[in-house]
């Protein structure tokens, strides 16, 4: 057990370095530069700048630098908001946190219930119901859940009523956060309940199910002791991508909500060939994935006793 | 059973819903009296500025919403009124030498920074020595090159005590210029000429500005609270001198970047103030809503590059400037009221007695198929081909595409003519104009002074904004007399010349001239003031009794 974590996380931080790499020299190839504007800027600015940001060395010593700067846990300073990439990231992150994390739970509980009445009603109205609220959570994209939902609940609701249930932006207070919580939640439970209702309708015809009813156990304890169990683990799996794309910051969401989480440096560090930015998003994305994959990948020890996680392949 | 009772209700809902819809409607259409009432606060209001300014440094500031923020609670040696006219800030008066070369500045001995230090002239010789060290990697260094010797300090030929500034005293600063520029007291109120606290800047170093409490303030309002990516509060200084002509006690800058949330936010009286979109200005004047409207000083116009071996013919580029409906440019995608631009120069731009686009009338047809036709005939004769390839890049955002699918259409319609588009991201946009790596390309200039010559001498033989490889003797030589002339009238004679002379080859084919439009709620009765040069200015707001 010990062995296989120290060697997942051995295989992790090589994961890492090879991400940080290729994000070094892919955003090199973006057209343009981070300092290109739409008036020219004189050229002895433009010298000044690339050596402030060290951008005038040879690639290969840029690349030994920032790795050096990233074990010391520096991300280098933005160079479009000039603040340090940590700083930045310590301040937008709690943000994202909060509203991914509460999207998350929602997402999960609700999945998995919605996932669990699909099957066990299979064929009823309840079923398609639930499926009904599946497809619309995947097929219908979160700009237009939260523009829906900010336009309904936190305009017409506070202008029909005259008051105001729910703040339009912001994140002060709960009652701002349940809009965008649950516009992000959405597709994150529209996967869910799906997944939980194939695996649970699988489980359901297994063999052992049958005994159980034979038994003469309650349908209540079949399917909560008996089947739910074994059915929640693909639900496991995709928990580990789902809580870092939730959790790292939602760009469409927080524009949408004006809430100032790390969603929007994601796209506009791109747009704005911040490279500062731009690897400090990356690296930051990537550890949380593989640390959420990881964290995953020994709840599945602890919820199946008979996956031993030393002899599961890398 | 149940899911019958189900859908029964959920019906009946939907149904009180859209009744109350309905009311909802006939109240918002209801002309004068749907005021949004604004945010509920006495004393403050709240604004959208859209986005968080990157740099609130003003000696490495470029971004409009960083000089909105800097111009409320920094103020400079002169600031502008509502008609963008100089007045007075923190110099009392000045005197200038006939020869238009120096000016002598008296500075008010009343004034504080929010560290306790008073308002000096050394403040202003630290910011702008700053403005032109290289080391500091001011994008705008070049607005120093005003200065006597700014240029050569900038470039290393000269040490900073040749600059063309001295503090004579506390309270009295000498500026000597490189040449006699008439727009300089114009210029002095832009951002970058800010006074900065060189202790203050000590002490902060490379992090000044970059938090509330990492600057310090001299104007009339002091930065309380920066929630990054979130908010602003500026809150009124009582140590400013005309604290008590200052109704405002507290303005909050938000910054929703979303247009429709921060519509629905000003409706819901989050927000007094918010910038519109051309759909929305339809929406606000369908509900009767007043809907304010400023020219913001830019030209949007075709670039042609003129090493392109059709571009190069005069003709051709006269017929695709004219064969352009501006006017259905500007209501099919703009949607509000911008102008059909007849000249380059924007018409916020002052002239010798007006504004300068009047003085110089109309050198372009707004639209004239005829007449483009003729060019392109006489195009096509000159070039001695029978066909013309060409292609158009443009951003690849939704607004920019449409802009490129107008022109396309127009061109093909009122020409024969066939443009590919090529839409790209913004900033490889920029690389292939400084590259001059394209055929035409619509792009917009906003001016830094208010001087036709902010637009004018971007066309001179190299310049760094000159994409269009243009090289014209005679306009380098008439740029070099504007740039030395010192009476005015002659000066203003020769810059209409350009602009005629820029018309005439048409090295780009201005399309309009932009509008913008905001809204403001209830609570807001006068003062706020939004021009070319003061994207937001609110520090005299007066609110409704």
């Amino acid at each position: 057990m010990i062995k296989y974590i120290f060697k997942r996380i051995f295989y992790s931080f090589l994961t890492l370095i090879i991400l940080v790499a290729l994000t070094f020299f892919m955003m090199r190839l973006l057209p343009g530069d981070p300092f290109i504007g739409q008036k020219a800027i004189p050229e002895t600015t433009l010298k000044a700048l690339n050596e402030k940001y060290g951008l005038d060395k040879p690639m290969w010593q840029q690349l030994l630098i920032y790795f050096g700067n990233v074990f010391r846990g520096d991300l280098g300073i933005s160079i479009h908001y000039n603040r340090p990439v940590n700083d930045i990231i310590r301040q937008a992150f709690p943000y994202s946190f909060d509203l991914g994390i509460r999207a998350l739970i929602f997402a999960t509980v609700m999945g998995i219930l919605l996932g669990i009445i699909a099957a066990v009603k299979r064929g009823t109205h309840w079923d398609t119901l639930s499926m009904f609220l599946a497809i619309i959570g995947v097929s219908v994209p979160g700009f237009i859940v939260g523009s829906l939902l900010q336009y309904f609940f936190a305009l017409k609701l506070t202008q029909w009523t005259g008051i105001a249930f729910f703040p339009n932006t912001g994140w002060n207070g709960f009652a701002a956060k349940i809009l965008p919580s649950f516009a992000l939640s959405l597709s994150s439970l529209a996967t869910v309940s799906r997944l939980m209702r194939t695996s649970m309708m699988d489980v359901l015809s297994q063999d052992y199910i049958k005994t159980a009813k034979s038994k003469g156990l309650s349908q209540k304890a079949i399917v909560w002791k008996h089947a739910v169990r074994n059915a929640i683990m693909p639900v496991i799996t995709v928990l580990g991508p789902i809580s870092a794309a939730l959790l790292t910051g939602a760009f469409v969401v927080e524009n949408i909500f004006a809430i100032p989480g790390m969603g929007k440096f994601f796209v506009y560090s791109i747009q704005t060939q911040d490279y500062t930015m731009i690897s400090g998003t990356t690296l930051f994305y990537g550890a949380f994935l593989i640390i959420a994959n990881l964290l995953v990948d020994l709840a599945y020890g602890f919820i199946d006793p008979r996956v031993k996680l030393s002899e599961v392949k890398e | 059973m149940k899911i019958k009772k189900l859908i029964a209700s959920v019906a009946l809902l939907s149904m009180v819903i859209n009744i109350l819809a309905a009311c909802g409607k006939q109240n918002t259409t209801d002309g004068s009296k749907n005021a949004y009432p604004g945010t509920p606060d006495a004393n403050s209001i709240t604004v959208n500025i859209s986005s968080e300014p990157p740099d609130m440094f003003s000696v490495t500031m470029t971004d409009t919403t960083s000089f909105t923020v800097l111009r409320h609670i920094v103020e400079n040696l002169v600031t502008l009124d509502e008609n963008d006219n100089v007045k007075p800030g923190v110099a009392k008066n000045w005197t200038v030498s006939d020869d238009g070369l120096v000016y002598t500045f008296n500075l008010r001995d009343d004034m504080k920074w929010s560290n306790g230090e008073p308002v000096t002239a050394h403040d202003f010789v630290f910011a702008w020595t700053a403005l032109l060290t290289p080391s500091f990697a001011s994008d705008y260094a070049y607005f120093g090159y005003v200065f006597k010797n700014g240029e050569a300090y900038n470039k290393g030929k000269v040490g900073a005590e040749e600059l063309g500034f001295k503090a004579l005293s506390d309270y009295q600063l000498e500026v000597t210029l490189e040449n006699p520029t008439s727009y300089f007291l114009d210029t002095l109120a832009f951002g970058v000429f800010a006074p900065v606290n060189e202790k203050a800047y000590k002490e902060f170093g490379t992090a000044y500005g970059t938090d509330a409490d990492k600057m310090v303030y001299n104007g009339p309002f002091k930065m309380t609270s920066w929630e990054h990516e979130s908010k602003i509060v500026l809150e009124k200084n009582p140590d400013y001198y005309n604290a008590d002509q200052i109704e405002l006690e507290k303005i909050v800058m938000v910054m929703i970047n979303d247009s429709n949330a921060a519509l629905n936010s000003f409706k819901v009286g989050e927000v007094d103030m918010i910038g519109l979109n051309g759909e929305q200005v339809q929406l606000m004047k369908k509900e009767n809503y007043p809907v304010y409207t400023y020219a913001d000083g830019s030209t949007f116009y075709l670039e042609y590059n003129m090493d392109n071996k059709y571009l190069s013919n005069k003709n051709l580029r006269k017929a695709i400037t004219y064969a352009i409906d501006k006017q259905a440019f500007i209501d099919s995608i703009v949607k509000n009221d911008s102008q059909p631009a007849v000249s380059f120069t924007a018409p916020a731009i002052n002239g010798l007695n007006d504004k300068f686009y009047k003085e110089v009338g109309s050198l372009q047809p707004a639209f004239d198929t005829e007449l483009a036709k003729e060019y392109y005939n006489k195009a096509l004769e000159e070039l001695n081909v029978d066909s013309i390839s060409l292609s158009l890049i443009i951003d690849d955002s939704d607004s920019a595409v449409k802009n490129g699918a107008f022109v396309q259409e127009q061109l093909k319609v009122n020409l024969g003519l066939d443009i590919k588009i090529e839409p790209m991201p913004f900033k490889s946009r920029l690389e292939r104009m400084s590259n001059k790596d394209f055929d035409i390309v619509f792009a917009g200039w906003g001016p830094d002074y208010n001087d036709p010559l902010t637009f004018l001498d971007m066309f001179e033989t190299g310049n760094g904004n000159n994409h269009v490889s243009y090289s014209n003797p005679e306009y380098d030589e008439l740029l070099d007399k504007v740039r030395t002339e010192k009476d005015k009238e002659k000066r203003f004679e020769y810059l209409k010349q350009l602009e005629q002379i820029i018309m005439d080859d048409m090295p780009v084919g201005p399309i309009y001239w932009r509008s913008r439009d905001y809204v403001l709620s209830g609570k807001i009765a006068s003062g706020v003031i939004r021009t070319a040069f003061q994207d937001i200015n609110l520090i005299n707001v007066k609110l409704s009794k």
